[in-house]
This record gives structure tokens, sequence and C-alpha cells, in this order.
């Protein structure tokens, strides 16, 4: 059983990308609000994936992202970054610090599934 | 509506947008008691950038562009406002005031299945105000730092500022540390309820994770308390 972790703030996004990927078999969502929050998920159960909006209250997903990659523990658990921000310097950014994947929204639920079946090695 | 992309969902929308909508004129509010002053609250502007950012992200998903085009104009002004590209003006409050209400109305017709209203006059008041320029040196409203790269994240400037300044009133300043666990969090004790403890006894100024000497994770939390008070 894979594990996927969705980082949004919003809890109506987060429904949102669960429901776009309930088709993967085999998979389970654990969900976070927050920055802090999504280091706490990590740092409890193991976890193959982790979805992650970059603009998150208390830590930025970027700082999320910097954290995870700097940890022995997490740092090979890909992430893919779903945010709103399109442009291009983001995208660079977030890939050179080590993200898998870069999405933005509003996404397309087979665009994200596709991802995510990738990453997950169930292509 | 039922053709509408994660049309399932709108309810959820609906019911997320009021709650941030809420936020914001409370929001709003406290800016307009700011106005044109230097020092302006970072963290007031961070979460109503914040609020605008999420509108507009779920506008997108659910198929309202009016929504989302409007929503990125106000965050455009909070951007400008936490770069401090811009400053905390009546004209500012003004446009901001008028947007949210501008955005509760085409969300409202949206909900109701009416025509939304025509938004080109706001958008352009709240273009305006992005773009005007400031008088006088920037003002000392901190960026919303991504963070340096490390193992720990570290305290923003705004962060360490207001760490400092408590200090200097003589206010205590505690540095409360966490270990979460799984046996903690079966027993309900894990960063959100630690959090919302501690913001009852005095202001969390800072939560940071970082890695403890043993390699785990371990959370810091700033906490601010008035002299008197007892050791959280």
């Amino acid at each position: 059983m894979k594990r996927v972790l969705v980082a949004d703030d919003s809890p109506t996004l987060r429904r949102m990308v669960v429901a776009s990927l309930s088709s993967l078999p085999d998979v389970t969502f654990t969900e976070a609000s927050s920055g802090l929050e999504a280091i706490e998920r990590l740092s409890l159960e193991p976890v193959d994936l982790i979805v992650l909006d970059l603009n998150m209250p208390d830590v930025h997903g970027m700082e999320v992202l910097r954290f995870v990659r700097s940890h022995k523990a997490f740092a090979t658990v890909p992430v893919l970054i779903l945010t709103t921000r399109g442009d291009e310097e983001s995208r660079s950014a977030a890939l050179e610090e080590g993200a898998n994947a870069y999405c933005t929204k509003p996404f397309k639920p087979a665009l994200l599934l596709q991802h995510v079946r990738g990453l997950l090695g169930m292509e | 509506m039922g053709n509408a992309p994660f049309s399932e969902f709108l309810d959820d929308y609906f019911a997320e947008c009021e709650e941030h909508l809420a936020a914001v004129r409370r929001g709003v509010l406290d800016l307009e008691a700011s106005a044109g002053q230097a020092h302006t609250d970072s963290g007031l502007i961070n979460d109503l950038f914040r609020r605008f950012h999420s509108l507009k992200g779920l506008s997108g998903m659910v198929g309202f562009e009016d929504a989302e085009g409007l929503a990125h104009e106000l965050e455009n002004y909070l951007r400008s406002l936490r770069e401090g590209k811009a400053r905390v003006t009546p004209a500012g409050v003004d446009a901001l005031i008028v947007g949210t209400r501008a955005m509760e109305q085409v969300i409202a017709a949206h909900r109701e299945g009416q025509g939304t209203p025509n938004l080109e006059p706001v958008l352009a008041q709240l273009r305006g105000v992005t773009a005007a320029p400031i008088d006088g040196p920037p003002p000392s409203s901190p960026q919303a730092a991504e963070g340096p790269s490390g193992g720990g994240v570290p305290l923003k400037p705004d962060q360490e500022r207001e760490l400092a300044a408590a200090a200097a009133q003589g206010r205590k300043v505690w540095k409360v540390e966490f270990t979460p666990s799984q046996e903690l969090n079966a027993r309900g004790l894990n960063v959100n309820t630690l959090r919302a403890e501690l913001q009852q006894q005095g202001q969390l100024v800072a939560a940071l994770p970082f890695i403890g000497a043993g390699g785990g994770v371990v959370f810091r939390f700033f906490l601010v308390t008035d002299p008197a008070a007892p050791p959280p």
C-alpha cells in the first residue's frame, strides 16, 4: 500500500486532489493543512509521495521542500508541487530545490493522475 | 453548473469562500486602521494575501474565471504590499473593500445561477493602486521569506524583530520544543493541538521545524507572554 500526503491549506482543494487520484489502486491518502503539519505527518509515518502546495500558512511550501530534501529520512520522497504560480521562475526554483514535478492550478485531473502514476512507479 | 469542472465540489467551494471572505472582511478593517503608517502588519498582509490566493485557486478549479481574475488582482495588490512596493493607503484600502465586495457579489451570482457583475471598474481600481508609485522610502513591510537553504527553517526577519521588541518591552519569550510521535498523536497531542494550546497562553510568534540531535523532527515554538504569566 502506498501513501500519498496531500498538503494544501484549502480543504476543498485537498478533496479535489484526492478525488482526482482515487482511482489509483492500493493507495491511501493522508492530508495536511499547513507546512508544519505536513512535516509532522512525514515524521510519523512513511510517505511515498507528497503533493505540496506552496502558499501555506506557517511554513511555506518551498521551505517544506528544502526541509524534506535536507533530511536523510525524507530526501528521496518524490515531491509534486501543485500551485497557482505558473511562472517559469517559480517552476525552475522548485525543480532546482529538488521537486520531481511541478503542476499548476487549475489542474486537469487526468494530467495530475498521470504525473502521480509516474512518480509512484505505476506506469 | 453540472458541467463545470469539479462541479461536485461546488458546495464545498461556496462554503470555503465564505470562510475566506469573512476573514478578509475582518482583516481589511484591521488594515484600514494602519493606512498611511510607516510600519505595516506583515502577518495581516500575509494572511490577506493567502486568502485571496486561495480564492483564486479555488475559483479557477471550478471554472469561475471572473472570480479567479478578480482574486488575482486582489492578490497582486497584497503581493505589492508584502514586497514593500506599495503602501497601505486610504485608496488601497478602498480598493480592497470594493474588490472584496465585488468578490462576494460574483460568488453569490454563481451560487444563485445569475449573471455576474461587470468587474472592469474594480479591476482597473485594483491595478491602479498596485501600480501607484510610493512616496518616500519603501514601507518596512518585510517579505514573506521563503527561507534560505539549510536543514532547519529559520526565523523570518519580522519574527526576529517581534521577539526582540517583546524582550525589550520586558515581556517573556519562551522557546517550547516538541518532538512528535505516534503515541503522542494518538493521545491528541500534535503540532496543531499544541499550537492552539500555546496560542491560548500568549502570542505565538513562530513555529519552526528543525532536525534534532537524534536525527528526528523537532518543532520549536516561540511564545511571548506577559512578565507575570506562568511557564507554558
